[in-house]
């Protein structure tokens, strides 16, 4: 049953020096704060109860969209999906991140919601992290005692689980440029009603070598909410690479994905809607390289 | 009457304004000084043994002032009633149980009650009580605990809790002359009422020693049951009802108040009781499921010979109003039609799933899903256009139902509303896309409106026109939302010509209101409104008995028009109200008066073979909608859906369209989406991201076409829309989506997941 949110000491620090020392101050015991979207509904469900709220929204440089001349961009901790989703630093290459965005929960919940929060949830049916998967994105976290930067292929460990260590935080998102001749997009299927939970969220960055032969040199393939964590569906990826993007091969590509896909709940549908999403999206993803 | 001055028009309601601009007070908006703070402590079983209580650490904590459990209810067991003053008896008047006692019947059950100083206190306090269970197998599917042996979910021997039928003709001859013949199961499932504010009240002892309760209820008449409860005279408890947001049959049951009556009774303070979302889901009745088993047969030319149902309703833990909503199933189990044999019998069972009672429609739309499924099938079977289907079957005026044979006097809307409904969907859309499939489908139905016949049904108005020229309502009407208040309004400012804002009404007040009866049933529209009606025309004709002094001219030839008493054929003659108020006022005329309005009457019926007059009237009507099915992905979207009823005439244009659009999503979202969903008793769907509701955008183009025939039992001909708005769009998705992609889906919702399951069967 829901609950009344528990009694909890609040900081808003205005630097991440201060913030990554409160970290280390009160480990465990401290929960960051940006959006709320999924604290809060944690909080009134007592499955965390932190001691200690620590309001990251009053740092400013946190909140940044930046691309760089190398073709880098850069996300900070406290962009919204909204904020992304309508930003103009934001390259038409990247698109499909911005779809991401616009499939995450309501105009409400993506007004307050941000990115990085989204990883950080770690839920299995999180939006943004297939698309993220796609575009080989990093992560710099920052601790006390350093920072590091891992790829988001490695980041996830289990539903609602990660390697963030409750002493750091992830202060941004480095998504690498994308090669010549390179199409992304996000799709998504909704559980039941329009705005709903995703139940099938499939992001894909498709590269051929040139628009003649339509040759796959590299394909990175993100699914979402079809296992226990956001996973990539690399045999699928093995399959495509060196071969001609055509028809047929789409379609043996969207199968393989779909065989590798694990999902519980409505296995045999979902299973199903990889395989119809991945021929979708690398159809699209293509016509985009055309375009 | 001439033309009618404010009857008819499109205006904004009455509580408008209040509402937008958030000044509206709703029933968790209220604190009192000293208030303390409810909480229920709730079964985490849907079966099992409550081997002990123990009580004693709570009540400990600091801050508490109550923790209550069975044995201090004076009296714990009394019968579920819906504001009848009438005892009907044969098994309709179940058990209702305040808190488990011994045994638990579904999971949410309340256990035992706490009140504290602070809502973080009276939590605390759940936790400390210690509730030893002994988890019992309990039963779940209402055919099963229907066969001999089955664990029994209440203390008698028999998990059947109602039983009806009835039947004309000779079925089995009817099928043997049919040409033709559909036999097939159909299956819908919970649904809840989605309403937006949770169940909330706050109670206190007054100055006399009444007991109040301001709370969001359908049915201020259960003022008396809370008294039974507590054990005292009914002239003790006083509901004050609150305009609700959204109550959909959700708030007809006892909810929050015979906790609150307990906890204010036992500490003598104000208490506050309001549900959280996951509470009220899991908490308030549902939907009755229903398994339908329908033979139907018909001949080459169309003509339907036989019909058999048999129908089996889950009651849930409780039976609350599982007797009453599976005897209008009974009434509606053959639809608008002219079937010569017909077999219908009904059963309703206790399982150990959340309970069900009254959910808009009220056991109308689920058969509806069954026979226009059948319909359609009947009509592609035999290819037949679905239009002509209708028809060649539907009853018109002068007919009678099927089922129990009541006979309709007044217009019976068919097939014009089949005609209107169909022809308004326009040229179908086309798609460009090979996977997205277009289809189109009809269904026509009825329901009632006003309470069954037998349960003797009144309601009361009381009107005054102040010697100012204002007027002053007081009636016990609930307003869920829906305009009833403003409805009253609407027409006293017609009968005595005076603008809605000079009228100010007092409603759902058990002391000082008049009773006018429950927000049920789709009955305030007809009871209340004539009830006012009648008051208001007193109060009419006594002005115009003195304006006939001041004008000379005959009554006959007045009206009251903008405040004035006027000439009909001469509107340079007149004289303002507020003189004859006056003449009135000095002459000691009373302008005043609290009229009764009576329902037809009937007895009882036998409830083996239901014969005869159940309900005052229904209310027929047709639904079409598009649909998209995409054949990859199984998704449906709709594109447009038509409604169309016959509502005798429509008070409030604005008012009456809203019902018509509201009604076909919430049967819309009953279709296609809302699926309460339990695993052995326990609930799975208890929040909105769970429990999927239609959004804005999933809400498509709804054209809503009213029929004004003029034929209504209430004021100025008008016909109930509330409830039957929502209980026939659900197969009319049905029967489209077997037009888009040639699968019939025969258990709601429709998913994707179905159709897709459907479309691979189909092609092996």
């Amino acid at each position: 049953m829901l609950k009344k949110i528990n009694k909890f000491e609040y900081f808003a620090p205005s630097t991440l020096a201060e913030v990554i020392s409160l970290l280390a101050e009160y480990k465990g015991k401290a929960k960051l704060y940006a959006g709320g979207t999924d604290v809060l509904v944690q909080m009134k469900q007592r499955k965390i109860t932190p001691e200690y709220i620590i309001d990251i929204k009053k740092i400013p440089e946190l909140n940044g969209i930046t691309y760089s001349p190398e073709g880098e961009l850069t996300i900070g901790a406290l962009v919204t999906h909204g904020q992304f989703a309508i930003s103009k630093n934001v390259p038409e290459k990247f698109t499909m991140l911005k779809e991401a965005s616009l499939a995450v929960g309501s105009v409400q919940t993506r007004n307050r919601g941000t990115i990085v929060g989204n990883i950080c949830t770690s839920s299995p049916a999180a939006d943004t992290p297939p698309a993220l998967l796609a575009l080989d994105a990093g992560l710099k976290l920052v601790s006390s005692t350093g920072e590091r930067t891992v790829k988001i292929n490695d980041f996830f460990t289990g539903p609602f689980k990660n390697i963030l260590k409750d002493t750091e935080i992830i202060t941004e998102i480095l998504i690498p440029g994308l090669p010549e001749n390179s199409g992304g997009v996000y799709l998504w299927h909704s559980k039941i009603t329009e705005e709903d939970e995703t139940l099938v969220g499939v992001g894909i960055v498709l590269t051929v070598d040139n628009l003649e032969n339509r040759v796959c040199t590299n394909l990175r393939i993100g699914l979402g909410s079809v296992a226990p964590t956001p996973m990539r569906a690399v045999k699928a990826e093995d399959f495509l690479k060196g071969k001609i993007v055509d028809e047929e091969t789409i379609k043996q590509t969207a199968e393989i994905a779909a065989n590798e896909s694990l999902p519980r709940s409505r296995a045999e549908y979902r299973k199903e809607m990889v395989k119809v999403q991945t021929k979708r999206a690398l159809s699209q993803a293509l016509k985009r390289i055309e375009r | 009457m001439s033309k009618h001055k404010i009857v008819g028009k499109p205006i904004p309601r009455y509580d408008a304004r209040a509402k937008v601009t958030g000044s509206l007070k709703y029933a968790d908006d209220f604190i009192l000084p000293g208030m303390l703070y409810g909480k229920v402590l709730r079964s985490i079983y849907p079966a099992a043994k409550i081997l002990s209580i123990d009580t004693t650490e709570a009540k400990r904590l600091e801050g508490v002032k109550a923790v209550l459990t069975a044995k201090d209810v004076p009296n714990n067991e009394t019968v579920t009633r819906f504001g009848q003053s009438t005892e009907v008896g044969k098994g309709f008047e179940g058990l209702y149980r305040v808190l488990a006692d011994k045994k638990v019947r579904f999971m949410g059950e309340a256990v035992a009650l706490v009140a504290a100083e602070t809502e973080e206190i009276a939590e605390q306090a759940l936790d400390l009580i210690k509730v030893n269970y002994e988890p019992l197998p309990g039963v779940f599917d209402p055919e099963e605990a229907m066969k001999p042996g089955a664990y029994l979910v209440g203390e008698s021997g028999s998990n059947i809790i109602g039983e009806f039928g009835c039947s004309q003709g000779d079925v089995e001859k009817g099928f043997a002359e049919s040409d033709v013949i559909i036999e097939d199961t159909y299956r819908v499932t919970f649904q809840d009422h989605a309403f937006m504010e949770p169940e909330s009240g706050i109670s206190w002892i007054d100055d006399y020693g009444v007991l109040n309760i301001r709370v969001s209820s359908q049915v201020i008449e259960h003022f008396r049951d809370v008294a039974d409860v507590l054990g005292i005279p009914h002239n003790k408890v006083r509901y004050i009802g609150t305009i609700m947001g959204g109550g959909f049959g959700g708030k007809e049951d006892i909810t929050v108040e015979s906790y609150l009556a307990l906890l204010t009774w036992y500490t003598k303070k104000p208490v506050r009781l309001v549900y959280n979302r996951d509470e009220t889901f899991m908490c308030h009745s549902k939907r009755h499921p229903f398994v339908m088993k329908y033979k139907v047969g018909a001949k080459k030319d169309g003509k339907l010979v036989a019909l058999e149902a048999e129908l089996i309703g889950d009651s849930g833990g409780y039976p609350y109003l599982s007797a009453w909503v599976t005897l209008y199933a009974t009434v509606n189990a053959a639809g608008p039609y002219v079937v010569p044999n017909v077999k219908v019998k009904a059963d309703v069972v206790l399982t150990n799933n959340t309970f069900t009672s009254a959910n808009r429609g009220f056991g109308a739309p689920q058969p509806n899903v069954a026979y226009e499924s059948i319909m359609d099938e009947l009509s592609r079977k035999l290819n037949i256009d679905p239009v002509e289907m209708r028809r060649i079957n539907c009853i018109t005026t002068g007919g009678a139902l099927s089922t129990t044979g009541q006979v309709f006097n007044t217009y019976v809307a068919f097939p014009e509303a089949a005609e209107k409904a169909w022809e308004a969907l326009g040229e179908p859309s086309d798609s460009e896309d090979e996977n997205i499939k277009v289809g189109r489908g009809l269904a026509v139905g009825l329901m009632s409106y006003g309470r069954m016949t037998f349960l003797h049904d009144t309601s009361r108005c009381y009107v005054k026109l102040e010697s100012d020229g204002s007027v002053l309502i007081r009636s016990g009407i609930p307003d869920l939302g829906a305009g009833q208040i403003s409805l009253l309004c609407q027409i006293v400012a017609e009968e005595l010509g005076v603008p809605m804002s000079k009228i100010r009404i007092y409603h759902s007040d058990t002391a000082l209101t008049p009773l006018a009866g429950t927000t049920t049933a789709t009955r305030q529209c007809y009871m209340s409104g004539n009830a006012t009606l009648k008051a208001a025309r007193e109060v009419r004709s006594r002005i115009l008995k003195k304006a006939v002094e001041i004008l000379n001219v005959n009554e006959g030839n007045l009206d009251i028009v903008d405040e004035n008493v006027v000439v009909t054929y001469d509107p340079s003659q007149y004289v303002s109200l507020n003189k004859v108020v006056k003449a009135c006022d000095t002459a000691g005329i009373e302008l005043f008066c609290e009229a009764q309005f009576n329902a037809p009457f009937t007895p009882v019926p036998d409830l083996s073979n239901i014969r005869g007059t159940t309900h005052p009237d229904f209310t027929f009507g047709a639904q079409s909608a598009e649909v998209t099915v995409d054949i990859e992905t199984g998704q449906v979207k709709v594109n447009k859906i038509v409604t169309c009823y016959d509502v005798g005439k429509a008070i409030n244009k604005a008012a009456v369209e809203g019902q018509m659009e509201g009604g076909s999503i919430y049967g819309m979202g009953y279709a296609l989406y809302e699926d309460y969903q339990l695993e052995k008793g326990v609930p799975k769907t208890l929040s909105f991201a769970e429990y999927r509701i239609p959004s804005s955008l999933d809400v498509p183009e709804v054209e809503t076409i009213l029929i004004e025939s003029g034929g209504g039992l209430g004021p100025y001909g008008a016909k109930g829309i509330g409830e039957p708005a929502c209980s026939i769009i659900a197969p009319a998705l049905i029967n489209a989506v077997y037009d888009a992609v040639g699968v019939r889906i025969k258990s709601l919702p429709i998913t994707p997941d179905k159709i897709l399951k459907a479309l691979k069967e189909k092609s092996l």
